[in-house]
């Protein structure tokens, strides 16, 4: 320190205010706040902290949304047959996404006030593995999300290469303002084992959800999975029908697939024949469509890369009589 | 200069943890009485730190009192579990209001005006010695920018750390330091401009 800097320090530091405050103005200035106080809304104190605990802790936050949207919207899914369109996936993922926002706010309330930690499934709408859907053959369906740092990316990418991964570009879905790239896979059992080694070695790729649920065969399952951010909620909304084909353990999978933020992005891909032991893995970007975008100003800037890992698997009826699995009912 | 933290403690609901926060942050947001008993112990810091940026005790007590209306207007967002987290944040609500009030058009002339003029009310309190070195400084403090006054003021006269001072104006230690550095090389220039000799 110079010198002058010294000098200047010691200046400031000698220097003396009239600064003892005017005790007739703290005291108006009380009645003021209390005024104020009983005017403006509270928040309660209780409800804040469970609420920060979902928000800011990463795995209770999605731990809660991956329970209460497979608690909700696993039964949306016994609909018609049929392909899965993209104006209904949409239009799902849209209501789908403000009712488990809705729901996260009310089950917050539900939590501290009920001596049940979760919520309960809806009677006679969900189903979970091993139970029994009368005798009729179901199919098994197990998404994982997964989050990829798109700086890692060439790590990534010298793994899929390494595996001989051969992507197929998917469709986009005409519906959506912004259509997204995006590329399928079929993984044989030795891939799909050294993907998921992969994920679980490597910090790059992120799995954000798993949610698995069982659907007759034929017809359609909505997933909707979210995760609230503090200032923002966004989320993916999946709309699968699988198809058992024959008996020889083919499915026909068709899987429609939609990334709702603010901005709506997503692909179809139909058809598929999935082997016994095979999974489906897709590629795709999310971003906001240009960075001076009002939408990405206010929102920032996004750009994720998402992978799903879709595996269905056929699950035998049970017997009525003794819960057994009913034999060479599907093979 | 640092408060108490909160203090936390852990229910159990439904075999779930839920924590129930007692510190007065957390009172405050739900009780008002909590959010009175804050006030009155922060009450003098900011009213100082007011004086201390503005030179000026009637305009002090105008910019405290919109800090606190805003406190308590905004209390329910602060998202804050301490009472060092509450202390930065009322001081960053001052700093803009200050900073706010030092913007706007000829308020610095009209300042300049009513400082005299308090002065000449308070000259039994000071001698003539001080008075010179105020306004000296005050001249020089104001022709500086707002951010450069705000690390000064934090720090000389509020007596901050400067790991404290970053804490409230949002940046790193370093920032702060090296901001404070370039802040008084400038007020130097300004005091010996304006006629200062130690």
């Amino acid at each position: 320190m110079s010198r002058n800097e010294k000098q200047v320090e010691d200046f400031l530091r000698r220097t003396k205010f009239d600064d003892s405050p005017n005790y007739k103005h703290r005291d108006e200035l009380e009645q003021r706040l209390v005024a104020t106080l009983a005017d403006s809304p509270r928040r309660e104190n209780s409800r804040w902290n469970l609420r920060r605990i979902v928000i800011e802790t990463k795995t209770h936050k999605r731990l809660v949304a991956a329970v209460v949207l497979i608690a909700v919207f696993v039964g949306m899914g016994q609909i018609s047959t049929g392909r899965v369109m993209f104006a209904k996936v949409t239009e799902t993922a849209k209501t789908g996404l403000a009712r488990l926002k809705e729901f996260l706010e009310k089950e917050s309330l539900r939590i501290q006030e009920s001596p049940k930690p979760l919520p309960p499934r809806p009677a006679g709408t969900t189903t979970m593995p091993g139970e029994d859907i009368q005798g009729v053959p179901t199919v098994m369906i197990v998404v994982q999300v997964f989050t990829a740092n798109i700086k890692s990316n060439k790590k990534l990418a010298g793994f899929l290469d390494t595996q001989a991964i051969q992507f197929v570009q998917a469709q986009s879905d005409p519906n959506l303002v912004y259509p997204t790239p995006s590329f399928w896979a079929k993984l044989s059992a030795e891939k799909t084992e050294a993907f998921l080694q992969y994920t679980k070695s490597h910090s790059d790729l992120r799995r954000i959800v798993s949610p698995r649920l069982l659907v007759r065969s034929g017809q359609e399952a909505f997933i909707a999975t979210g995760t609230w951010a503090s200032r923002s909620f966004e989320g993916q909304a999946i709309a699968i029908v699988p198809t058992i084909h024959g008996e020889d353990g083919r499915i026909d999978l068709n899987f429609s697939f939609i990334y709702a933020e603010v901005i709506q992005q997503g692909f179809e891909i139909r058809n598929v024949q999935m082997g016994a032991d095979e999974t489906l893995l897709v590629r795709t970007a999310v971003q906001s469509p240009k960075s001076r975008s009002l939408i990405a100003r206010i929102f920032g800037k996004r750009e994720e890369t998402l992978f799903v890992l879709l595996e269905v698997k056929i699950v035998p009826p049970k017997d009525p009589n003794n819960g057994s699995p009913v034999p060479n009912a599907t093979k | 200069m640092m408060a108490s933290d909160s203090s936390a403690s852990l229910k159990t609901v439904g075999g779930s943890h839920v924590a129930l926060d007692t510190s007065p942050i957390a009172q405050a947001r739900c009780d008002s009485t909590a959010f009175v008993q804050l006030y009155r112990k922060y009450y003098d810091a900011i009213f100082r730190y007011c004086v201390h940026r503005l030179f000026d005790r009637h305009t002090a007590e105008d910019i405290t009192s919109d800090v606190f209306l805003k406190a308590a207007q905004s209390i329910a967002c602060f998202k804050g579990t301490n009472e060092s987290q509450f202390r930065n944040w009322l001081y960053r609500i001052a700093t803009n209001a200050v900073n706010d009030h030092l913007r706007k058009v000829n308020r610095r002339n009209d300042l300049y005006e009513r400082y005299y003029e308090q002065t000449d009310e308070q000259s039994t309190t000071y001698d003539e010695s001080a008075e010179r070195d105020l306004t000296l400084l005050r001249q020089a403090m104001f022709s500086l920018r707002p951010k450069y006054q705000t690390v000064i003021t934090l720090h000389f006269f509020e007596n901050m750390k400067l790991i404290e001072v970053a804490e409230v104006i949002g940046c790193s230690p370093g920032t702060a330091r090296s901001r404070l550095a370039r802040a008084l090389a400038k007020l130097r220039k300004r005091l010996t401009a304006a006629g200062y000799v130690p």
